[in-house]
């Protein structure tokens, strides 16, 4: 009976250590989604601003009322905007921040190679002469 | 030679007007936020007499201003404020300021009270939750609320001025 009584709380035990570490891994991996709107570069589980704080505290609400990661994520957005994803969608001026570096990149291949090639002709030409 | 002339140029044009657009002067920002939520607060009375106080619905037309007792902002907004609340009073306006005191302790909110009297409710944010669904940034922030939804926001120390527009904006809504 004793032990009966034993393994059950030892089940009891590791099924809520179990449920404790999952809700904080996934608060952890939320908050890590999200920018903190008020820190340079950090996201919302590495700042200790106040702002961080309050961000972090309602995610634990959230995930303990059993809202899904993506309800959470769709609310923040609401209340702050695409920025507020460490990873935002592709559209609008975050689309241009992805197109704009790799096409300067092309054209400045393609306009040096032009010139390169611009100046062996004249090399060319004033040889003939 | 030219064409890269103009492409610094292009480039320097846009980054410029982009920046001058985000770095606007204070105004007063549209917004269309419903708040359904039940607030559990603390009624900050500077006597240590503090109370639960549940904020359930923010009916009718209500001024919410986000401070905390750090903020220079803050205590400058204060006589503005209280300005606004005393004509409130004399002119019998149907509208309601809320100071919601956040990113702050209680004690040092209780201090702020007694040392700058602000002259309308304050509350004290004790669940840190309430700013994130305000959308609050930083403190100050001044939210026009009419029938639970934010109409206008203000973000900065706020004038009597702003308070009047703001007021007039969600009672014309």
């Amino acid at each position: 009976m004793n032990n009966f009584f034993l393994t059950t709380n030892i089940f009891l035990f590791l099924l809520l250590i179990s449920f404790v570490s999952f809700g904080s891994n996934v608060v952890y991996e939320i908050s890590n989604e999200l920018m903190c709107p008020v820190c340079q570069g950090q996201t919302v589980a590495e700042s200790n601003s106040k702002l961080a704080i309050s961000m972090r505290e309602v995610i634990k609400n959230k995930v303990s009322h059993g809202e899904s990661k993506e309800d959470i994520l769709k609310y923040f957005v609401k209340q702050y905007g695409d920025n507020i994803l460490a990873k935002p969608p592709l559209k609008g001026v975050t689309l241009l921040l992805w197109i704009v570096p790799p096409f300067i990149l092309f054209l400045t291949i393609i306009l040096w190679i032009l010139k390169v090639k611009g100046n062996e002709h004249k090399k060319k030409r004033l040889n003939l002469f | 030679m030219r064409f890269t002339y103009f492409v610094f140029f292009f480039f320097l044009i846009v980054g410029i007007s982009y920046n001058s657009n985000t770095i606007a002067s204070p105004k007063l920002i549209s917004d269309n936020k419903v708040i359904d939520l039940q607030y559990e607060l603390i009624k900050i009375d500077g006597l240590g007499n503090d109370e639960i106080y549940i904020l359930e619905d923010l009916n009718g037309l209500v001024i919410i201003n986000f401070w905390a007792s750090w903020c220079g902002p803050c205590i400058e907004e204060i006589d503005e404020l209280n300005k606004f609340q005393e004509r409130i009073n004399k002119e019998k306006l149907n509208v309601r300021i809320i100071g919601i005191n956040i990113f702050d302790d209680l004690e040092e909110a209780s201090n702020f009270k007694i040392k700058y009297n602000p002259r309308f409710e304050t509350l004290f944010d004790k669940n840190k939750t309430i700013p994130i669904d305000f959308g609050v940034v930083g403190v100050p922030e001044t939210y026009f609320v009419k029938n639970n939804t934010v109409l206008f926001k203000y973000v900065g120390k706020i004038t009597e001025e702003i308070l009047e527009k703001g007021f007039n904006n969600i009672k014309n809504e």
